[in-house]
């Protein structure tokens, strides 16, 4: 087992350098500099002459071509530097650091709900299966699903925030706090919770559709085996037979998805931070790729990838737990 | 000595034509309410994106002018489609008044809403007419059925021809994803060894790198993002999906006995592949496919909406809702683009679920 | 009174095609102790009998006439009409169940020991540790070998054999009176065939057990079972005890199984004396005797007119055939190319 995860590793490591190569690469070909777009933003009067920006260059590694200054980029990472973001003037791990709290606020709690929601909605879904309630259910739930995250949060928005505006109904349209500085850390809570609302609901809507229909198609696929009826010719009762044979078998193809949404948990959602304003991993992501911020950007995509190839591994090995029939062979 | 002669019922030929594995699962889509409305709402939606300069436009679908016979609206097709006449003649794009003047002997069959997706409709363009409302004047009414948005450009035609684009998005995008993916994966599925490990890991690079940088970096490279591009960028970002699930099911088909036999027949490769395994294996690759469109309408849709799409005056759904962020107040931004996508991404997704449960041979089985 | 007997059962199935009857008006009966074969082909509707007497035909099939009548201390229960809950006590209970599939017929994500244990905890009173003995000597009883180490695998660590003895573990739980096995042999090994029908026979005689045994397979009912019933396109077209029906079939249907078998060629060798066409779907049942378009004793006009009933023909032996006791009996259907 210890030779499967280390050879994992291994091939994992390869991979990741496979992939910042290239995501390097391609960066560096987009048009357009750090300097140039941070220049191009600020006022004629307070442009650099050319001296300067050429000593800014060098100073950033921008005049050398993009396969050396790639190695550079890797033999600091090797060291654990991440280096500095160019456009904010803090070192990556600073700006990574502030930012994950909030992403995982949002992916954290939308994940739990998630879970606490579609569980025993698939199940019920699965025992009433063709019934008119069970049709409706799940009708509901595949249109949901259809529903696009920003279509959805633009409709909340306008509905909580414009129509609602002035009622007790209305919640914040930007951000994570108020602003406005709070008397004891409950009320700072309070006000997060309230700004958190809207966002969670658009991330969590999506993933509750999926997974109840995940569920359920599961569960109906579990209850036609063979050993179903062995349990009902057992005397098992229906509902025996859906929670303890039925779902502990769908339970396995649902915790292996559980490693698989690594990533997503830290990446966070680009869209629904970007519409919601709140500052997470992914609007760090978005607003370094405008501002060509290399050093953020390659930081970023390699913290992704990682976790997107942890979050394979973890996959694997949680399906090798909860399938005897699986060894990490 | 009585024989046991089977008699003439026993020899029952009655076994209706088998109808083949698409004719069957034809059938069995056909009692699908849900998916067929999905495929009805997608054909209809086909018929306005055909039709779109003919539903809302400011150019005449025919009109006879100085004694010949023209179609402007094939101007909205491509720029290139517009009779040079018109523009030699100084048109502007503004036909109504200019028809008239020019050749009062002209004719013309009007779309059936005079509205134009690209830009403001001008006060008195049609005879007697106000010219759309700007800022956030453009309440849904008798003359902008949908309201108009902040450049005073109707809201109503933009879905119109946003039709267009969003089907030609998913098709064209999918088909450009499907090609290169089933291709790849067949290759890796049926070859195996190293050209199996080449491509994996080649697919796996491409899974791995976040979508959003990839096609952003893809759309910035190529600085100027018409939708033709876009298509291309969502194609080749789509494929390693539909590789994998390629290469899963040539795997499975390719220890089949039928492909042993073909081999001992002397069949080479490249017809094992496309005569024997595609159409087996096609079948469950569809189903993606299917949702892939859906998704590619939501990306496009999704980028324009983040800006990264075609520069305005664009007719894609994601532009509306771009411009709805600036000021919320304008509901009719956010709902009717909202709603066309919404139905959209349901038809299509019902279509595939419905391809699905239709070619699904386990489900066959399912009554003993 | 028969511990079980089954008057006039019809099963149907209520398909997007149409109604289909599996099982079409059937009547058995089992004396305590007793091992009743139920004979037939693929698709004689054989199975949906056994799972229609506890109520587990799978939608959209339902029983939906006929009487079960089980006898429960001296009473006879209909299980057809008992609400679920109180069939579910019968279910492991008072009637086991084994079928045909062992290789997937145990849940893959639980241990044989827990497996076995429920059976004993879902109809008594059992603390898990009373439970996991009585499954250790459950294993005992079913010969399976080092019984303790079994408890704690995973089914699939086992092989076919020894799964389907774990599935008549389970059967045998709360000793039954009564155990249907669905054909219990036939996804095995000839050799493990004999030692799962030696581990029946041996389990009858010593917990006084009756057998339902259905199967397709002419030997083993020759060999394990009292009294057979040979079953054609839903319905019992002769019954007899064992004996009496190898010596001497009366049914065409039963003559020309019996002489189909291999060993029982003129001279042993040539051509197998097959039965000539195929069992008809439920759906192309011929008008009268369903068993006529291959029957080479077929007159008209009876046979393709009117079905005919099962009558008595000589103690104990029933036939259902217009022509029953007036045929050549002893002269098989001829084969189809002569």
């Amino acid at each position: 087992m210890i030779h499967h995860v280390l050879r994992r590793l291994a091939l994992g490591l390869v991979t990741l350098f496979l992939i910042s190569f290239l995501v390097y690469g391609l960066i560096r070909s987009i048009p357009g500099t750090p300097l140039t777009v941070a220049v191009a933003q600020t006022d004629p009067s307070r442009r650099l002459n050319p001296a300067d920006l050429e000593r800014m260059k060098a100073a950033y590694g921008l005049d050398k071509p993009w396969y050396q200054a790639y190695f550079i980029w890797l033999s600091n990472v090797a060291r654990g530097d991440l280096g500095r973001s160019i456009s904010r003037k803090a070192p990556v791990t600073q700006l990574i650091g502030e930012r994950i709290g909030p992403t995982l606020a949002l992916s954290a709690g939308s994940m739990l709900l998630t879970w606490a929601l579609s569980i025993p909605l698939g199940l019920y879904a699965a025992a009433r299966s063709g019934r008119p309630d069970e049709r409706a259910v799940s009708l509901g739930l595949y249109m949901l699903y259809s529903v696009p995250t920003f279509v959805a949060a633009l409709a909340l928005q306008v509905v909580f925030s414009v129509w609602a505006e002035g009622t007790a109904w209305e919640l914040p349209l930007f951000g994570m706090t108020s602003g406005l500085p709070h008397t004891t850390s409950l009320g700072w809570l309070a006000d997060v919770a309230r700004h958190a609302i809207l966002p969670l609901v658009c991330m969590t809507y999506v993933s509750l559709a999926w997974y109840t229909r995940f569920i359920n198609t599961n569960l109906q696929e579990v209850l036609r085996q063979d050993y179903i009826r062995t349990a009902r010719a057992k005397g098992a009762g229906p509902i025996r037979v859906l929670v303890h044979h039925a779902f502990r078998n769908t339970l396995i193809p649902l915790v292996t998805m559980l490693g698989l949404s690594l990533p997503a948990l830290l990446g966070g959602s680009v869209i629904i931070e970007q519409i919601f304003t709140w500052p997470g991993m992914g609007r760090l992501f978005f607003e370094s790729l405008r501002e060509r911020d290399y050093p953020t950007i390659m930081g970023l995509t390699l913290l992704f990838s990682l976790l997107t190839l942890a979050g394979q591994l973890l996959a694997d090995l949680l399906y090798a737990w909860v399938d005897p029939r699986v060894s990490m062979e | 000595m009585t024989g046991g002669q089977p008699t003439a019922d026993n020899r029952r030929a009655a076994t209706p034509s088998p109808r083949g594995f698409w004719g069957e699962a034809w059938a069995r889509f056909q009692r699908m309410p849900l998916a067929m409305a999905g495929l009805v709402f997608v054909g209809l939606m086909a018929v306005v994106a055909l039709l779109a300069p003919a539903i809302a436009g400011t150019k005449p679908i025919v009109c006879r002018y100085k004694g010949q016979i023209y179609f402007p609206c094939l101007a909205y097709y491509g720029r290139s489609l517009e009779p040079v006449v018109f523009s030699q003649d100084k048109f502007r794009g503004e036909y109504p008044r200019n028809l008239r003047e020019k050749d009062p002997e002209s004719w013309a069959v009007w779309p059936l809403v005079f509205q134009d997706p690209y830009r403001a409709v001008r006060p008195d363009e049609w005879p007697g007419r106000p010219g759309n409302p700007a800022r956030d004047q453009g309440r849904p009414g008798r003359l902008n059925l949908m309201g108009t948005n902040q450049n005073g450009v109707d809201v109503f035609a933009k879905m119109v021809h946003g039709t267009l684009v969003a089907l030609l998005v998913g098709f064209v995008s999918m088909g450009i994803a499907a090609t290169i993916g089933v291709t790849v994966g067949s290759l890796a599925g049926y070859f195996g060894g190293w050209v199996d490990a080449v491509i994996s890991r080649i697919t796996e690079v491409v899974m791995c790198i976040p979508t959003l940088v990839l096609i952003l970096a893809l759309l910035a490279i190529v600085e100027k993002p018409t939708i033709w591009k876009m298509m291309a960028v969502l194609g080749l970002t789509g494929w390693p999906g539909i590789s994998r699930l390629m290469r899963a099911e040539l795997l499975r088909l390719r220890s089949a006995e039928f492909v042993t036999a073909a081999r001992a027949v002397g069949a080479s490769p490249g017809r094992i592949i496309l005569r024997h395994l595609l159409p087996n294996a096609l079948a469950p690759v569809m189903v993606p496919i299917t949702f892939g469109i859906a998704a590619a309408i939501l990306t496009e849709s999704g980028l324009s909406f983040l800006g990264f799409g075609q520069p305005p005056p664009s007719a894609s759904w994601g532009s509306l809702l771009n411009d709805a962020r600036s000021n919320l107040k304008m509901w009719w931004l956010v709902f009717f683009p909202g709603a066309a996508i919404f139905l959209t991404v349901l038809a299509f997704n019902l279509v595939g679920e419905g391809l699905q449960k239709a070619t699904d041979p386990r489900l066959r089985e399912a009554r003993k | 009174m028969p511990l079980l007997e089954i008057q006039d059962l019809v099963t149907a199935f209520h398909t997007p095609a149409g109604r289909v009857t599996a099982v079409d008006g059937i009547s058995l009966s089992i004396e305590r102790g007793m091992t009743l074969g139920l004979v037939g082909e693929s698709g004689c509707g054989k199975s949906v009998t056994a799972m229609s007497v506890l109520g587990l035909v799978a939608a959209p099939g339902r029983v939906e006439r006929g009487r079960i009548l089980l006898e429960i201390d001296g009473d006879p229960v209909n299980l057809a009409t008992l609400p679920e809950s109180r069939l579910r006590r019968m279910r492991g209970g008072r009637v086991g169940m084994i079928f045909q599939e062992p290789m997937t017929s145990l849940n893959p994500v639980f241990t044989i020991g827990n497996q076995v244990a429920e059976a004993v905890r879902l109809h008594r009173r059992a603390s898990w540790r009373e439970a996991r003995a009585r499954a250790l000597e459950l294993l005992r009883l079913v010969r399976i070998a080092d019984p303790e180490r079994r408890l704690d695998e995973y089914p699939h660590q086992l092989s076919g054999g020894m799964r389907q003895r774990i599935m008549i573990a389970i059967a045998l739980a709360c000793e039954p009176e009564l155990l249907i096995a669905d054909e219990p042999t036939t996804a095995l090994d000839v050799t493990i065939q004999a030692q799962i029908l030696e581990l029946l026979a041996d389990l009858r005689r010593r917990l006084g057990m009756a057998i339902l045994l259905i199967t397709h397979d002419l030997g083993v009912v020759a060999e394990t079972c009292d009294e057979v019933a040979v079953m054609y396109a839903g319905k019992i077209v002769e019954r007899a005890p064992a004996v009496e029906l190898f010596a001497n079939p009366l049914h065409p249907y039963t003559i020309g199984l019996l002489a189909a078998r291999p060993e029982h060629r003129a001279g042993g060798k040539g051509p197998l004396a097959a039965i000539p066409g195929m069992v008809p779907q439920p759906r192309d049942f011929p008008a009268g005797c369903r068993f006529h378009p291959r029957c080479g004793h077929a007159r008209k006009p009876w046979c393709m007119a009117e079905q005919p009933q099962l009558r008595e023909l000589s103690p104990g032996h029933f036939v259902a055939c217009h022509f029953a006791g007036e045929l050549d009996a002893a002269r098989p259907t001829e084969p189809a190319d002569r």
